[in-house]
């Protein structure tokens, strides 16, 4: 096997709301093929992290961010880039299914690519077949392509937007609490979806559920007051972490 | 434990309640009582008065008798269609300005604006555009009507319009974002696409709204009495023909403003079931 | 801060406690009887056995539920992984101190006849090393547990030697072949009780630091 290769490289990450100090320069490095989860009280700067990876924090009215972010080897805050173009790359499942409204199941998974520009509705077909079917939603939806996405179960529409994401097919995957709204049963769904895109994604997730995080992971991150306290396998950040901090906090002893 | 109502204090708190019940239907009751007097009266006082003819006919002159109010009904149309041509862009336009970029400040002028515009008398915008278009054109005009209803209902459909894309949850913008759509991509086909039902109810309430208005007309459409005869000239409305018809002292006058009173009515009843039809649409797919 | 959970690993770890104080007494009664055997002395160390038994159902049955309620994580899961254990340790101590007790009484029901083999100093370091896994479980105290562990070498020689005398007299005697039996069964049974001690000590090692330092692989710490 060849050595795993750091796809995302994150360097002394700030970011601010106004006056705000939330990431105190966190560095953390993403391989290919690797689920990475993102843990800590809320308020620590996990979810801030994960959406200055596509850019994302900088849409909010009075958000700044300093520090590099290297995709494949390139800067994604280089003045020159394209943000347009870092999205297509790094995809993002949010917390809150958001299936787009008035948008059919067919016109939601083809969005991304109907809106870049890409007209072939054969292609658009294809693309949305195969991105359901690697969603696990394909069986349930094929028979009403033409429904409106939003008339899906929570779960579903959480398969949805992940199908959605899948058809633009970035190499990672950025998912803010993807099954914290969901039921358990939808949440073991995500989960295994999880676990099969890592063999052609690298996923970073951010979750407030310790479980998940132990399940589903190769790596943890501990972040604490918008900081990285302990990157560690997730074998061992949950049986022995070495920072006192990661050990209070998975053990529920904070405060 | 006694749970049942016993004591004199749990009887008197249900004659409370029975007195405060009824209270409010009374009043409740009053509150509708002039919408239904309304319509009745209008029903009674117009319906004999409708004809094939008021529908066909121009007016005639005083003392002929029959005739109608084509000339009115397709001048109202032509005046909405004219205020939305100019009110429709802009007052969404605006709208879609105020919900997606609604902090900077270009936003709230536009806000402070528009809530300032709504509550302006009516007649004071039928000064203003008589003062920016009857005067330099020297003369009456569909234009004229049309801008003037148009400068009413631009604050209240980019009002409509901002709450209603308001609707949509940030994220799913930024889901659209996220995707790698560029920004005015996700406001027009996601956001503004996503909310058309509500977008098409506000236009048509606002659209509900100027059909009625009479006082902008007055001086600046100002009416005739032979049929439409281009943009240009002064313009028939219904709400002007029922003004000049209801002061006037003849009988038949009268009893045609009553007509025309019947007409505008049930034209702006249709459009607000319309908007129930689009509405129940919108719910039934979500 | 303790947790929920700490408070109830707390609450199993005292019954573990009382439940390694019984094997302790268990134990004594057993060395003491090798000494003078005693009808009644014999009976108390079978009665404590069944109360053992009935400890050691219960903290298996409360720490699975506790694991299966409280999800336990980094220390807390260690810990409780290896009161697990110890509660397996600490039940075959028993089970082995009263086969102890059984071979003993079969020794001295054998007329006169002993063996020239003296266990006093075996017994000795067996006992030291159980009262002292204990008292590391107690404490939580990874330095103590350590010189248990070391002190099991000590053990096995003592063991080798009663085994090596006792063939050689059972050779010299074969009269004295059953008794002479006894007693390497009895010194091999006292040989596993440490090791079981040392298991606990492990355990004990385990939970507070991390380490695995079973099977030879603690050579660093010597």
């Amino acid at each position: 096997m060849s050595e795993p290769k750091a796809l995302l490289k994150i360097r002394d990450i700030n970011a601010w709301f106004g006056d705000k100090h939330v990431l105190k320069g966190p560095s953390l490095d993403a391989y290919e093929n690797e689920v990475l989860a993102l843990i800590g009280p809320s308020g620590c700067g996990k979810s801030t992290f994960i959406r200055t990876i596509n850019r994302l924090h900088e849409e909010v009215p009075g958000a700044r961010v300093s520090g590099t972010i290297e995709f494949d080897g390139e800067n994604i805050y280089d003045p020159g880039v394209d943000v347009v173009n870092v999205r297509k790359k790094i995809g993002m499942v949010f917390q809150k299914p958001n299936p787009f409204p008035g948008m059919s199941i067919f016109d939601n998974v083809s969005a991304g690519l109907r809106l870049q520009g890409i007209r072939r509705r054969s292609k658009l077909s294809e693309i949305v077949e195969s991105s359901l079917k690697k969603a696990a939603l394909w069986d349930e939806v094929k028979d009403q392509l033409n429904k409106p996405g939003v008339g899906l179960s929570g779960g579903q529409q959480q398969r949805l937007c992940l199908a959605r994401t899948l058809a633009v097919d970035p190499p990672v995957i950025l998912m803010d609490e993807p099954t914290s709204a969901l039921d358990p049963i939808s949440t073991a769904k995500i989960e295994e979806l999880i676990m099969e895109l890592k063999a052609d994604y690298t996923v970073v997730i951010v979750t407030h559920n310790m479980q998940q995080a132990a399940r589903i992971s190769n790596k943890t991150a501990f972040f604490l007051l918008g900081e990285v306290i302990e990157h560690d396998k997730t074998s061992r950040l949950f049986t022995n972490p070495s920072d006192k901090r990661t050990e209070e906090y998975i053990t529920g002893r904070f405060g | 434990m006694n749970l049942k109502a016993e004591t004199g204090r749990d009887i008197r708190r249900k004659i409370y309640n029975k007195l405060a019940l009824g209270m409010i239907s009374v009043l409740g009751a009053l509150a509708i009582m002039p919408m239904i007097l309304i319509f009745v009266y209008i029903l009674i006082e117009g319906i004999p008065a409708l004809s094939l003819d008021f529908f066909l006919e121009n007016p005639k002159p005083l003392g002929e008798s029959g005739g109608g109010m084509a000339n009115a009904i397709v001048g109202t149309v032509i005046l909405v269609a004219l205020s939305c041509l100019i009110g429709l862009p802009v007052g969404l336009g605006a709208g879609i300005f105020m919900a997606e970029y609604s902090y900077t400040k270009t936003s709230k002028l536009l806000r402070f604006t528009s809530d300032i515009l709504t509550s302006v008398p009516s007649i004071i915008v039928g000064l203003f555009a008589y003062a920016v278009v009857v005067k330099p054109l020297k003369a009456y005009s569909a234009w004229a009507g049309g801008f003037a209803l148009a400068v009413i209902m631009i604050p209240i459909l980019a009002r409509t319009t901002e709450e209603i894309l308001k609707l949509i949850p940030h994220h799913i913008r930024e889901a659209g974002l996220a995707l790698g759509i560029p920004r005015w991509r996700v406001t027009m086909r996601i956001v503004f696409a996503g909310s058309f039902a509500g977008i098409l109810t506000g236009i048509i309430l606002s659209v509900a709204r100027i059909a009625g208005e009479t006082a902008p007309l007055l001086f600046t459409a100002f009416g005739n009495n032979f049929g439409f005869r281009g943009l240009g000239q002064p313009t028939a409305s219904l709400p002007v023909q029922i003004y000049n018809y209801a002061l006037s002292p003849y009988k038949e006058w009268h009893d045609q403003a009553w007509a025309a009173s019947f007409i505008l009515l049930v034209m702006v009843f249709i459009v607000n079931l319309l908007t129930r039809v689009v509405f129940k649409d919108q719910r039934g797919e979500s | 801060m303790e947790s929920m959970l700490q408070g109830f690993v707390s609450d199993i770890k005292a019954e573990l406690m009382r439940m390694a104080g019984l094997v302790e007494t268990s134990l004594n009664k057993t060395l003491e009887c090798l000494k003078s055997p005693q009808d009644e002395t014999f009976q108390e160390i079978f009665d404590l056995e069944d109360q053992v038994n009935d400890l050691h159902r219960y903290c298996d049955k409360t720490l699975l539920r506790l694991m299966a309620r409280q999800a336990p994580m980094a220390s807390d899961l260690r810990l409780i992984i290896s009161l697990l254990k110890i509660n397996g340790e600490l039940e075959r101590m028993g089970d082995l101190s009263c086969n102890i007790a059984y071979r003993i009484r079969e020794y001295f029901k054998r007329d006169s006849l002993r063996v020239g083999v003296d266990l006093g100093p075996l017994s000795e370091s067996v006992l030291w090393m159980v009262q002292n896994s204990i008292e590391s479980l107690r404490h939580m105290n990874p330095t103590l547990a350590m010189d248990v562990i070391l002190r099991d070498d000590q053990v096995d020689e003592a063991k080798d030697k009663a085994y090596l005398l006792s063939v050689e007299q059972i050779k010299q005697n074969p009269n004295i072949l059953e008794p002479g039996l006894d007693i390497i069964l009895i010194s091999r049974n006292l040989e596993r009780v440490a090791d079981h001690a040392t298991n606990i000590a492990e355990d004990v090692i385990f939970a507070k630091t991390g380490r695995d330092i079973r099977h030879g692989t603690h050579d660093e710490f010597k």
